[in-house]
């Protein structure tokens, strides 16, 4: 009699081990928690549905134009005020918005409808004509939350457009005192800028838009997926399905291994699936392969420990969904899922790396947007690989206390 | 209604005694919430620090340096703190002394005027430390007209570290201020004095445009604060609001699993009416509701110095939101015919109510379109009210639409749902 069990579920196996038989009970295993898997629709509209609808949804917001929006006033009305926000508008960092009124830049700028807002005093064109800059009668005013980025941003680009129509008033003046026309040279000066602008506008090909989201997106769903379906090891333990698994003649180790290997199915083709929808539908590219393929592993694999490590320590399926739903929430979160770990304070971005989510988006950051190669993610695939080893370890420690050591 | 008082406090102390419910009322939103306040609440404050070194002695150089710097300074909440060289600049941007760092060339004359899509972004930038020489080449060398033949493009370097966009945009904006002003002095120089030439030409051609760059008048930036950005103070209960849906919905859904495993039939035999017991759970489900909210309120206050906005406008908020959000998820959920669909309905539905209604994006960050569509949920409108009352400082006369809109809800929602709680129940 091979692979009797004791009322433990200790193994009592007395036929040897057969590599042959491992693989038929491995197989199985995969084969019904997959047949589970795709017959439930909820699984797959949150591991398949709800990532590619907020991909759209989110490269909407933030894919298109991705240029930061100025609010601008002219108070001023004249043709250097009406030159700086011709030059202005051209910048591919900014768009320009006009505005009646000062307040409506203020509210707009506080709601977030605008990076900053400007205003160009009446003045303007009077004193660049004198060569008295801005520290003349007028001013050009910033309106904003200085230090935040899209502040800085407009600061940046309107800095360099008042600068711009200050040196081309003042070649205007330098060609005067020459004895050329002043309106011959102000054209000259203005062709020369526009010849520099268009070329700045037209500097080769971008990165999809949908980059970021796309990638990000992989990373979250993945981990959301995998951790709500810890439930179903909940489930399976509470049923006493496990112990009846256990009294068949599979070791632990093989039920245990087919409950990850179930699991790491799921992400890797959940996560190849995205991306293929990423590759296809948003045109996100990638030069290694090899690289996006082992990171996708090594996401899975991580995945499925802490999935299997909640499935262990969760008391009821509710509960396994709800943690699962706040840990993959939170985890993103700090991980940089839900927006660049660049845009967030320095301790942020270190508390971040204490997530494996944070190590899987610089890896996808250096294949896709980098165009890096595998080697160059190693660092971070071997990190991964660590998360998954450890957490698959502490899974499989809180198996055999929670279910072989109680007999399930 | 003593029975309804019965039930109710039995109800509560069972969601608190759940520690599914409890994680998805409490837990949940605050750690969310603390996540969030850790990421956006304390940006914006100190100023960053950018090294400037200068290569050249010339005063002319000097000059320029001074006045592009004093243009965008103030708008960027920049420290700008004079470096010796380039080695010295990179060695304490590497120990974190500084947030990045600017090297200016010893013959600053032509450069991008910063409007270049070239410029560096975190992302983009290498490994490490990472150095992004010649940013705006591409752009320079198609400036034909004024480049000097044979003459070096020098550009200015931007030291920046991998992975902080607010200084790597800071150091941008300083390049792109010197940069300009070099420009400006190219051009002048171009347009007054002909294009450069070669040898002798081209070095008077040099310093016609460093004289220039330094003459160009000075041009600093006034700044209009309007204020640091709340963004807590919307994100808190944007959050709330998304986990005020899922555990309402998850609360009528273990009355549903009541019904289904045969609780509520045992009810039936004992000497209460159906209607105390559905009023006692839809008070529990109110209760526990209204304070996941106003705990996530007092602590991202006290913690992390969130404002949420005038206090009797934001209460008003918290129980208009509250009784639209339980009155929906109460009966949407009690559609269910077993638990699986329950579950649909609370936490799927749940998502996607937060998804239109813009609970997981910063404010104003979708297009108009979806903003519009937001407004067919009551996540867009709890936003609209808790948006006018943290970012735009309005008080309660500001958010009489959006607690309208909610009454609304609840009236629509909570009749139905007490009509179909009550079904449930009788079942």
């Amino acid at each position: 009699m091979t692979g009797c069990r004791t009322d433990t579920g200790r193994h009592a196996d007395t036929g040897g081990w057969s590599p042959l038989r491992t693989w038929t009970q491995l197989l199985a295993i995969v084969r019904a928690n997959r047949r589970r898997a795709l017959g439930d629709w909820r699984l797959v509209f949150v591991g398949a549905v709800l990532p590619v609808v907020i991909v759209l949804v989110v490269g909407l917001a933030f894919g298109g134009d991705q240029r930061t929006v100025v609010g601008v006033v002219d108070g001023d009305g004249s043709s250097a005020a009406h030159r700086m926000l011709a030059v202005l508008g051209k910048s591919p960092t900014v768009e320009v918005r006009r505005y009646a009124s000062v307040q409506e830049v203020r509210d707009d700028v506080l709601r977030g409808h605008l990076g900053a807002g400007v205003v160009i005093e009446a003045g303007f064109g009077a004193d660049m004509a004198g060569g008295r800059g801005t520290h003349g009668t007028s001013a050009v005013v910033l309106v904003g939350q200085p230090g935040q980025l899209g502040t800085i941003q407009v600061a940046a680009a309107v800095a360099a457009a008042e600068t711009i129509v200050a040196g081309e008033t003042s070649a205007a003046r330098a060609a005067m005192a020459g004895g050329n026309s002043v309106a011959v040279a102000l054209a000259r000066a203005r062709r020369l800028t526009d010849a520099l602008l268009r070329q700045a506008g037209h500097d080769g090909s971008h990165p999809s838009p949908y980059t970021y989201t796309a990638t990000a997106n992989v990373v979250l769903f993945v981990f959301l997926s995998l951790l709500v379906t810890s439930a179903g090891f909940v489930e399976a333990r509470r049923s006493r399905m496990l112990a009846r698994m256990l009294a068949a003649p599979a070791s632990p180790a093989t039920v245990v291994a087919g409950h990850l290997v179930s699991s790491a199915i799921l992400g890797v083709g959940q996560g190849i699936g995205l991306l293929l929808v990423a590759w296809v539908v948003f045109g996100v590219r990638w030069h290694s392969m090899a690289g996006v393929g082992l990171l996708v592993v090594a996401v899975s694999m991580a995945a499925t420990g802490a999935s299997l490590l909640v499935g262990t320590l969760a008391r009821s399926p509710d509960q396994a969904v709800a943690a699962g739903t706040v840990l993959a929430l939170a985890g993103g979160m700090l991980g940089g899922c839900m927006w660049p770990l660049d845009e967030v304070p320095s301790a942020m971005r270190s508390a971040g790396h204490l997530t494996p989510q944070a190590w899987a988006m610089d890896a996808f950051g250096r294949l896709v947007t980098d165009h890096g190669s595998v080697f160059q993610v190693l660092p971070q695939l071997g990190v991964l690989a660590g998360f998954a080893v450890g957490l698959v370890a502490l899974a499989a420690w809180r198996v055999r206390v929670a279910v072989v050591g109680a007999g399930a | 209604m003593r029975v309804a008082w019965s039930v109710g406090a039995l109800e509560v102390r069972r969601r608190l005694l759940d520690r599914s419910a409890v994680l998805t009322s409490f837990v949940a939103p605050f750690v969310l919430a603390a996540i969030l306040g850790a990421a956006f609440g304390g940006h914006g404050g100190a100023p960053v620090r950018i090294g400037i070194a200068v290569a050249s002695p010339s005063p002319q150089v000097q000059a320029t340096v001074r006045e592009a710097l004093a243009t965008v300074a103030g708008g960027a909440r920049l420290r700008l703190v004079p470096v010796a060289d380039e080695r010295a600049l990179r060695r304490r941007v590497a120990v974190g002394q500084l947030s990045a760092g600017v090297v200016v060339p010893p013959t600053v004359v032509l450069g991008d005027p910063g409007l270049g899509r070239n410029a560096p972004t975190a992302a983009s930038t290498t490994a490490g430390w990472g150095s992004v020489r010649s940013w705006a080449a591409g752009a320079v060398a198609q400036a034909e007209a004024i480049t000097p033949p044979g003459g070096r493009r020098d550009v200015v370097t931007l030291v920046v570290p991998r992975g902080d966009a607010v200084a790597s945009e800071a150091a941008r904006a300083v390049a792109a201020a010197v940069a300009a002003r070099a420009y400006s002095g190219a051009l002048v120089a171009t347009v007054a004095h002909g294009p450069p030439g070669a040898g002798a030409g081209l070095e008077a051609w040099r310093q016609a445009a460093v004289r220039a760059a330094a003459a160009v008048p000075p041009l600093p930036l006034a700044v209009d604060d309007v204020g640091a950005g709340n963004v807590l103070g919307y994100l808190a209960p944007s959050m709330a609001v998304v986990f005020l849906y899922i555990g309402a919905g998850l609360g009528t859904r273990a009355i549903v699993i009541e019904r289904t495993e045969g609780t509520l039939a045992r009810l039936a035999v004992a000497p209460v009416r159906s209607g105390a017991v559905v009023a006692g759970k839809m008070l529990a489900l109110l209760a526990v509701s209204l304070a996941s909210v106003l705990a996530l309120w007092g602590e991202t206050t006290w913690l992390f110095g969130a404002s949420w906005g005038a206090p009797g406008a934001v209460a008003a908020m918290c129980v208009a939101v509250t009784l639209a959000m339980v009155a929906l998820a109460t009966f949407l959920t009690s559609l269910a015919r077993d638990e699986r669909q329950a579950f649909t309905a609370s936490v799927l539905v749940g998502f996607v109510l937060a998804l239109v209604g813009g609970n997981f994006f910063p404010p104003a960050a979708l297009p108009r379109l979806l903003e519009d569509l937001g407004l067919a949920t009551p996540n867009g409108w709890a936003l609209v009210g808790f948006g006018r009352l943290s970012l735009e400082h309005l008080g309660l006369g500001a958010v009489g639409v959006p607690l309208a809109v909610l009454a609304g809800i609840t009236v629509v929602f909570g009749v139905a749902a007490l009509a179909r709680i009550g079904r449930v129940v009788e079942l």
